[in-house]
């Protein structure tokens, strides 16, 4: 009996007023003493993650305050709809702080509340009158929200999905992403497969590394663009986007043999970003490996070859062509531009072109829904709770003396007091 | 930044500047402080052409970089200044003497940092990163007034109105304008967050600070409505919130390791 009853005072406690304070203070001070220093001393994003989604001492305190905010969003709910709608019940006499107010009857107070816009119920000597009634309703909106919001956030970490992957210029979106490998990559297949990626379109500010612009065009067999860009993904439906989330060099690369006939052409994606950076391959029916460096603007510097910036403009690709198999040379090794070849023994390699290829994502969510409207039910709940408060104004006729009072926000503490006179007469009134 | 960007820059500081100036010397000579609404007008009207150019020259609102954001968020509260004081010169007259010393303190910092207006990052080329940072500044300034308000009433002043109570009264329509900011701020940084990243929150070191900083404040709106949260507890704590709120909005500029941190160096691939 003893623990029923432990349990039952923890459990008023937990969903009481004072008791969602002592939980909201002890999420506050777990955050600042047990995640935030494990951010600012450079923690793995993941581990952070893991702590704040799952160690017990926050899972515990999520739990305790959700059941918190819903005893107390549904015991507000029905009390809220049911007194909300009605004035206050006047009191048989008016309390010690009340107003009085001198000049004017009784009738004419009422009537001047009526004109203020108060909604007026008249119980003979006595009045009580509202208005904006419906302003504490606002939060209980707020905490639905948040209950919303959080369901939100649960239905988001147990049903999305993310799938990437990487889209050459002037190849279907689709190429880069195997159906077979999972539902979800099969999914994203079927969204994006009638999309051909156009072009990416990336810009650096003058020759820094500041990325002004990144965006993608991407066409529909019946001509129809749509374009993305990172900060601006494209709604595929209602529960998916599809984003660009990065870009790279794609160079179209030729390798013929001694009989001046090619062996293979190809616009291979290869990872050549930041300019320096090395990638090498081998195309199919060839027997050469092939070390790739662009310079996406190349120049000379203090006599060293260099990238005078990071736009495209004027791209050269430093090659070294190495043979395959148990004893590889290096065959050649030089520096050749859009449309230049280099003989590297028996071969010769040319670069045709310089396209670009993206990497996406496409994201699936079913709980983009129902955090949006977990969002908006909280940002509405609280304009409509602070936007313009509820006022209870309760009139006494006593003796041909109006006396009146006035309540803020239903909570039963007195607020408002000091704009009874400009309400009802427009003087100033005496106290009693 | 052009001439006419240093100079819009240099009056509002001097304005910023001055008014703090005028402010302690109000201590000794009351009558001194009557011109402290006029300069907060003066610095509103150099900020928002030294901003109004800057936005013109780098093509976006000025959200990028430390000193853009202390030269924003110290113009927004002398705008604030100047606008209440203009409108409800009879409560509001003396708000410019809340905000003149953060203003300052911001400038100040911001002068640390690099000036010169540069094309926004393409992480920031959004709508949603504008309606995220207008709200972040009203709430910004909302809670600042409340705070030096709060600081005020320890020392027995009610500057927001006639009495305690009603400065009190404002200071709570302050502080819920700022905690409504905070959550739209909140709101529209998460849905942002989820279009960029995929992740509606990802416990990034300033999204856990506005979360303790807005929790904090929910406390004291929540005590406030429903408890005897008036007077001396009231005011201590709001500056007990006061560090958070700092933290939160400027703890990128000297910790690069998060989202919001926009003091990109401009390297050189040579």
């Amino acid at each position: 009996m003893r623990v029923l009853e432990r349990l039952g005072e923890a459990w008023r406690f937990v969903t009481s007023r004072t008791g969602s304070h002592w939980l909201l203070g002890a999420l506050a001070l777990l955050l600042l003493v047990w995640l935030v220093p494990f951010q600012l001393t450079g923690q793995p994003s993941e581990t952070v993650e893991a702590i704040g989604w799952t160690w017990w001492p926050f899972v515990t305190l999520y739990a305790a305050i959700g059941l918190a905010t819903i005893v107390c969003t549904f015991r507000r709910v029905r009390t809220d709809i049911r007194k909300t709608r009605a004035t206050l019940e006047p009191r048989e006499t008016p309390s010690a702080h009340a107003v009085r107010l001198e000049g004017g009857s009784y009738a004419e107070a009422l009537a001047a509340l009526r004109s203020a816009g108060f909604e007026v119920r008249d119980h003979g000597q006595r009045a009580g009158a509202v208005r904006r009634w419906w302003a504490p309703l606002g939060g209980t909106a707020f905490h639905l929200g948040i209950l919303v919001f959080a369901c939100g956030l649960i239905l988001h970490a147990n049903a999305s999905s993310t799938v990437s992957f990487t889209a050459i210029e002037g190849q279907s979106l689709a190429a880069g992403l195997d159906p077979s490998a999972s539902a979800e990559a099969a999914a994203a297949a079927r969204l994006v497969e009638t999309y051909v990626l156009s072009s990416v379109d990336p810009e650096y500010y003058r020759d820094y590394l500041l990325f002004s612009r990144l965006d993608a065009t991407i066409e529909r067999a019946d001509g129809t663009e749509r374009g993305l860009a990172l900060a601006d993904p494209l709604w595929l439906d209602p529960l998916t986007l599809l984003c660009i989330e990065d870009y790279g060099l794609a160079p179209q690369l030729e390798v013929s043999n001694s009989q001046s006939s090619i062996e293979e052409s190809a616009t291979v994606a290869m990872k050549l970003l930041p300019p320096g950076k090395e990638d090498s391959v081998t195309l199919p029916s060839s027997d050469v490996v092939l070390d790739v460096r662009v310079y996406p603007d190349y120049g000379v510097r203090n006599g060293k070859a260099v990238s005078l910036s990071y736009n495209l403009r004027d791209p050269k690709m430093l090659v070294s062509v190495a043979s395959v198999g148990d004893a590889p040379s290096v065959l050649g090794r030089g520096l050749i531009g859009v449309g230049q070849y280099m003989d590297a023994g028996p071969n010769r390699v040319g670069l045709l072109g310089m396209s670009r290829y993206g990497t996406f994502r496409v994201m699936r969510s079913p709980g983009i829904p129902v955090v949006a409207a977990g969002l908006l039910l909280m940002c509405l709940g609280l304009l409509v709770r602070f936007g313009g408060r509820r006022l209870d104004v309760i009139v006494w006729d006593e003796n041909g003396v109006v006396v009146a009072d006035a309540y803020a926000d239903l909570s039963g503490r007195a607020g408002g007091r000091a704009e009874l006179p400009l309400l009802m007469h427009g003087n100033g009134g005496a106290r009693r | 930044m052009s001439a006419l960007a240093w100079i819009a820059y240099a009056v509002f500081f001097g304005s910023v500047a001055l008014c703090v100036g005028v402010l302690l010397l109000s201590h000794m000579w009351p009558k001194v402080g009557r011109v402290g609404l006029p300069l907060s007008i003066v610095g509103a009207v150099s900020g928002t052409v030294g901003l109004a150019e800057r936005w013109v020259v780098s093509g976006h609102a000025p959200l990028f970089g430390t000193f853009e954001n202390t030269y924003t968020a110290a113009w927004a509260l002398f705008l604030a200044a100047a606008v209440l004081g203009l409108l409800r010169r009879e409560r509001f007259e003396g708000v410019w003497r809340l905000v003149a010393p953060w203003g300052l303190m911001l400038l100040l910092w911001g002068t640390r940092y690099r000036k010169g207006p540069t094309p926004i990052t393409i992480s920031e080329q959004s709508l949603w990163v504008d309606v995220h940072v207008m709200f972040a500044w009203i709430c910004f300034v909302a809670l600042l007034v409340v705070t030096s308000a709060a600081i005020a009433s320890l020392r027995g002043r009610h500057v927001l109105g006639a009495t305690a109570e009603e400065s009190e009264t404002t200071q709570f329509k302050f502080l819920t304008v700022g905690f409504i900011a905070m959550t739209l701020m909140l709101a529209t940084g998460s849905w942002y967050s989820y279009l960029l990243f995929g992740a509606f929150w990802r416990w990034e070191v300033v999204e856990t600070l506005s979360l303790v900083a807005w929790l904090g404040y929910a406390m004291i709106v929540h005590a406030r409505l429903f408890g005897r949260f008036t007077g001396r507890r009231f005011a201590i704590a709001i500056l007990l919130v006061l560090p958070l709120l700092v933290l939160a909005y400027f703890i990128w500029s000297v910790y690069p390791n998060t989202f919001h941190y926009f003091d990109i160096p401009l390297v050189k691939p040579y």
